[in-house]
């Protein structure tokens, strides 16, 4: 196991509850989304988080980004506390934890122009120049393979896969040092998903950074993590490296999981 | 015994040809069979699957040449009347998305009562009796009560299973299924899948699959068409497609899939580039790693074993 002082991010007994009204004069129910979870992150390393939807999977990853407020429960990122942090004392924070999302369109802003959303971050965060800003881009832009010349371009014309790949580039842009990919390709078509996974895994190399890579295809998962933690209705019922997690499932779900994919479940045909 | 012979599809501006979108496409599907048809998003799987029902998705596209049988009547030829008739009893398509293709505002009763009404003749009391076998049939929990229920009080995979209820109602020959589990949880595609494969033992269905995933294909199709922008570009049975795979489309589709077996963290092989419109008559062409010139002119469909037939230039040498 490794050590401690090399986890990048904890979470100690996140839960979070949803208020919902049965009809208008309906009595009120609370669903809980999240129950007790525990889950650490180390540096380095590529944590894949499975379920079904509707399981919890994207409720964490936006706890953990301090997007929505847990119940209770703590988040250690870094070795800070940050749970408790108001809006600008996260601020020196934010850089250094990065998000990708599914549909690669709606997280860029359509009125602009990419080389002003890719801009905005460091101008934000950093005291750089223009200039400096500018040659950064250049080069992370290579790192993902799209054209500098293309920034003067707007969202709506690239295709899906360009879409996420300068969406990567506006993560790296900062340098963080864990990023939360929320099915960042199962908006894509296959040829254009292996793309993707690829520059995930290459870029993961050079940066260094760590990634919980949410997802609810066990085959591209499996491909990509160190470690794997299985969700179901808000709980995490088992956590393991990749392989053991598939040569050897504990827990009841986890094997359902795995067993239902189709080349697992029609083998008796 | 569906089959379709040299269709092709354009989309019409102001009367005139403005671009072929399907081209040239012939495929057949044997009695009892299920049917794969794969490929990208664009690439024209789902526009094919709307012409065995002669439906356009839209008025500016028509079926500009070929031909559509099934058993031996010409479906292109008939009369609208004869088509509707057909639509349903004959063929069925079940749409992409579950949660859209039901009406929200009726119940489920009142949305299969429909079907019969309008085929056939029964009384009440038999489509009653006959919607709560449907519903056993595809293996919906207390039948009785869901009747009554409206489509958002079921779970994405009771959609679509009450679609498959609304398929089989009048015993079709073929059902056309549009990305049947892509909306669909994990656990709940395999039984989806499952469904199909008993229904077709029981009522010696023909069932036409489109998807893109390979997972799919491997475990339950008989026959393989790939498409790549509006042409076949390979079929086979599902053998031969993925121990034998002649397309360079093909085979990088393969590859490019992580599948259960492959070794974790390694580079996925890709395919360069994206899919655009191709003028030239490989649609591969922009793509391919083994292109040549002579790629860009016309040539021949060629079928290397009555399993197997592949759209590409290489092979001919």
């Amino acid at each position: 196991m490794q050590k401690d002082n090399e986890i990048i991010l904890q979470c100690f007994n996140i839960s979070k509850t949803y208020q919902l009204k049965e009809g208008f004069f309906g009595k009120k129910i609370t669903i809980s989304a999240l129950k007790n979870i525990n889950l650490s992150i180390f540096k380095n390393e590529i944590l894949g988080l499975v379920g079904e939807s509707g399981s919890g999977k994207s409720t964490l990853g936006r706890i953990i980004l301090r997007l929505i407020e847990p119940d209770s429960g703590q988040i250690i990122f870094d070795n800070q506390d940050i749970t408790k942090l108001s809006y600008s004392q996260m601020k020196p924070f934010r850089p250094k934890m990065q998000a990708i999302f599914q549909d690669p369109l709606s997280s860029l802003n359509p009125r602009m122009r990419i080389l002003d959303l890719l801009r905005e971050p460091l101008q934000i965060h950093t005291k750089k120049t223009t200039k400096e800003i500018d040659e950064e881009i250049s080069f992370t832009l290579s790192q993902v393979g799209i054209n500098f010349n293309d920034t003067f371009k707007y969202p709506h014309e690239f295709s899906g896969g360009q879409r996420q790949r300068i969406n990567i580039a506006r993560a790296l842009l900062l340098k963080p040092k864990f990023i939360i990919a929320d099915e960042p390709v199962s908006s894509l078509d296959v040829s254009i998903q292996a793309q993707i996974l690829n520059l995930f895994m290459e870029l993961q190399r050079t940066y260094g950074f760590s990634m919980l890579f949410i997802s609810h295809d066990l085959r591209i998962v499996r491909h990509i993590s160190d470690r794997i933690a299985v969700i179901s209705s808000g709980e995490i019922v088992e956590t393991g490296l990749t392989k053991e997690i598939f040569d050897n499932p504990k827990h009841s779900y986890t094997q359902k999981l795995i067993y239902s994919l189709p080349e697992k479940h029609f083998l008796k045909y | 015994m569906f089959k379709i012979e040299n269709l092709e599809i354009s989309l019409i501006k102001k009367n005139k040809i403005d671009k072929v979108l399907i081209k040239n496409i012939s495929l057949r599907i044997p009695n009892g069979s299920i049917v794969c048809l794969v490929g990208e998003s664009g690439s024209g799987k789902t526009l094919t699957g709307y012409s065995l029902m002669r439906i356009q998705p839209s008025q500016n596209l028509k079926i500009t040449k070929g031909k559509i049988f099934f058993d031996n009547i010409n479906l292109l030829e008939l009369p609208e009347e004869k088509m509707r008739d057909l639509r349903g009893k004959e063929i069925f398509m079940i749409p992409q998305e579950p949660l859209t293709a039901l009406n929200p505002v009726l119940t489920i009763e009142t949305q299969l009562t429909e079907i019969f009404e309008f085929h056939t003749n029964m009384t009440k009391n038999e489509i009653k009796k006959e919607c709560l076998r449907l519903l056993e049939l595809v293996k919906i929990d207390n039948p009785s009560t869901r009747l009554k229920s409206y489509p958002h009080q079921l779970s994405g995979g009771q959609r679509q299973r009450v679609l498959i209820a609304m398929a089989i109602a009048l015993k079709p020959s073929l059902i056309i299924a549009d990305e049947p589990t892509t909306a669909l949880d994990v656990t709940i595609q395999g039984e989806i899948l499952e469904l199909f494969l008993e229904l077709r033992e029981r009522l010696n269905l023909s069932i036409l699959l489109i998807t893109h995933d390979f997972g799919i294909l491997k475990s339950i199709s008989d026959y393989v068409y790939v498409m790549y922008g509006g042409k076949i570009v390979e079929e086979g049975t599902k053998e031969e497609i993925f121990s034998k795979p002649i397309h360079p489309y093909t085979k990088g589709l393969i590859d490019a899939v992580p599948t259960i077996d492959s070794t974790p963290k390694t580079p996925l092989k890709t395919i360069p580039g994206y899919a655009q419109i191709s003028d030239f008559y490989c649609p591969f062409y922009e793509r391919c790693n083994s292109a040549q010139s002579d790629c860009k002119s016309e040539f021949d469909y060629i079928f290397i074993n009555q399993k197997h037939g592949v759209l590409c230039r290489k092979i001919m040498k």
